[in-house]
């Protein structure tokens, strides 16, 4: 066997890697190539290029309310948690109804509630709205736990420590748990926000014109139906391929400090 | 009749703790006076550690009237937060607040329960680490620092908050050889200063040296109390003679 330190790998191992990794994207590329070339389509590139105000603007959708969901998410998140953790039982027990009915059905259901029984009866007919909240709530769910997991992954003697000196309850928490939980879950965080911006091509069906919903015009009305979804797909990637790169580089720094 | 007043620090009647059927401590009785150094020993689940999580409310009693500086820990009830601040204690596992620098570890509480200033706060951290003698690490991280080192910042931790009664749990049983000297030493200069001291350890050595009393445990209960000297030479109690065998000569 190779011994290698994690990041001292050698130039001529990192080379060849990197030929094979260059090598397979190549052979995946041409079969990709050989399938298109034997189908029967005409392309016409020019027609989705006219289109490309509108998918900026889609993306630009996209991102915001992916942005607004996530805080939405997280302050929901932040309050679900402290239910959870709660010391009075029924507060607890709202934090896990709030998890468990959230977490237990698909987000599609939860928007065609939201949107169809929900908003008309409280006079919203706004669909970005219902959009956002809908996905904040979702998104609040699963914040929940990542912050719950979070906390309770700190050692049980980090809190006694603080309370053994005087530390309230609160305190304890505040200064003590929190800023060592915080480290923790930002990896997962992060990750979090990924599936968030790929879950808002559902609001597509509640007529939110965000990135799907432009893609899906452009496609029923043009019927180029390949130059359509193949840009929307390597849209939501730009997106999230730079995130989850960034998610993975916390992760790798916070183990490098928990040394 | 004030908290402060009273030669009685501890106070401990007909004391029980249930971990579901499991006893860890059964109808103790127990007084503590001001200025005394008390030594527990015994076997591993002997009730030791409970003992003393028991006097600060870490543990709380299933059964029995616990008397701590004053304040009557009545089962069930919360524990005052006045107890914690005045009672310290010192972990196995020192149990340093990684996030935060060696003087801040010294300075947090004093700030958030004491209500110093930041400034104040780290003064006095400052002069706390010099009489554990690590003034030049005060801006380590925990990480950076040895066992003997963070053991030290503990009690430096525990003594900024001006504790009349300070709780060891095996302090040195976690230490390489080498690092136990130095935190004992610490220890006994504690003792020195006329600090009231509960300290559950293995190290007769220090027992015999500093402690005006020592109590043997087995089984939740105490089974002999007496002068250090006195029980270790001429042990009262077959059990204690066991223990001592096996703490004593190990490899026989």
């Amino acid at each position: 066997m190779v011994e290698l330190e994690g990041d001292r790998i050698p130039w001529a191992v990192r080379a060849r890697r990197l030929a094979v990794r260059a090598a397979l994207l190549g052979l995946l590329a041409a079969l990709v190539a050989l399938a298109l070339a034997r189908m029967e389509y005409r392309w016409d590139w020019a027609r989705a290029w006219s289109y490309r105000e509108r998918f900026a603007i889609g993306l630009w959708t996209t991102l915001w309310l992916s942005a607004g969901s996530m805080l939405v998410g997280l302050t929901l998140g932040v309050g679900g948690c402290l239910l959870r953790l709660s010391r009075f039982d029924p507060l607890r027990f709202l934090g896990l109804l709030y998890v468990e009915l959230v977490r237990g059905t698909p987000l599609l259901v939860q928007l065609l509630i939201a949107y169809y029984c929900v908003a008309p009866q409280i006079g919203i007919d706004r669909p970005p709205l219902v959009g956002m909240a809908t996905l904040g709530l979702f998104a609040g769910a699963y914040v929940t736990e990542i912050l719950r997991a979070g906390i309770e992954s700190v050692e049980r003697g980090q809190s006694e420590a603080a309370l053994a000196l005087g530390l309230s309850r609160w305190q304890t928490l505040r200064f003590v748990i929190a800023p060592q939980a915080l480290r923790r879950v930002i990896p997962p965080l992060a990750g979090q926000f990924v599936s968030l911006v790929k879950d808002s091509s559902l609001l597509s069906i509640i007529a939110v014109a965000e990135l799907t919903k432009v893609a899906e015009l452009f496609a029923a009305s043009s019927l180029k139906v390949f130059e359509a979804y193949l840009p929307l797909a390597a849209l939501y990637l730009a997106i999230t391929f730079p995130l989850s790169r960034l998610s993975a580089w916390l992760e790798r720094r916070g183990a490098e400090q928990r040394r | 009749m004030s908290a402060r007043g009273g030669e009685t620090a501890v106070r401990m009647q007909g004391v029980w703790r249930r971990f579901g059927d499991v006893v860890a401590v059964r109808d103790l009785d127990l007084e503590l006076r001001f200025g005394e150094r008390l030594v527990v020993i015994g076997p591993s689940g002997s009730g030791k550690s409970t003992l003393i999580r028991l006097i600060n409310g870490l543990e709380r009693a299933s059964a029995g009237r616990i008397e701590v500086l004053g304040h009557v820990l009545e089962p069930g009830r919360a524990v005052p937060p006045v107890l914690r601040a005045e009672c310290g204690m010192v972990f196995q596992q020192f149990h340093l607040f990684p996030h935060l620098r060696v003087i801040d570890n010294v300075a947090l509480a004093p700030r958030r329960v004491r209500g110093l200033s930041r400034a104040e706060a780290r003064a006095q951290a400052l002069a706390l680490l010099e009489r554990v003698g690590l003034a030049d690490r005060a801006h380590a991280w925990p990480a950076q620092l040895s066992g003997g080192q963070k053991q030290r910042v503990a009690i430096a931790r525990a003594l900024a908050m001006r504790p009349r009664v300070l709780l060891f749990d095996e302090p040195t049983s976690a230490l390489d050889p080498e690092m136990v000297g130095e935190v004992l030493d610490v220890m006994r200069d504690l003792a020195t200063g006329g600090m009231t001291m509960v300290v559950v350890t293995h190290e007769m050595g220090f027992a015999r040296a500093v402690a005006d009393r020592a109590i043997f445990m087995d089984e939740g209960r105490i089974v002999c109390a007496g002068r250090p000297a006195e029980l270790f030479d001429d042990p009262p109690e077959p059990r204690l003679r066991a223990f001592l065998a096996r703490v004593l000569h190990p490899f026989v």
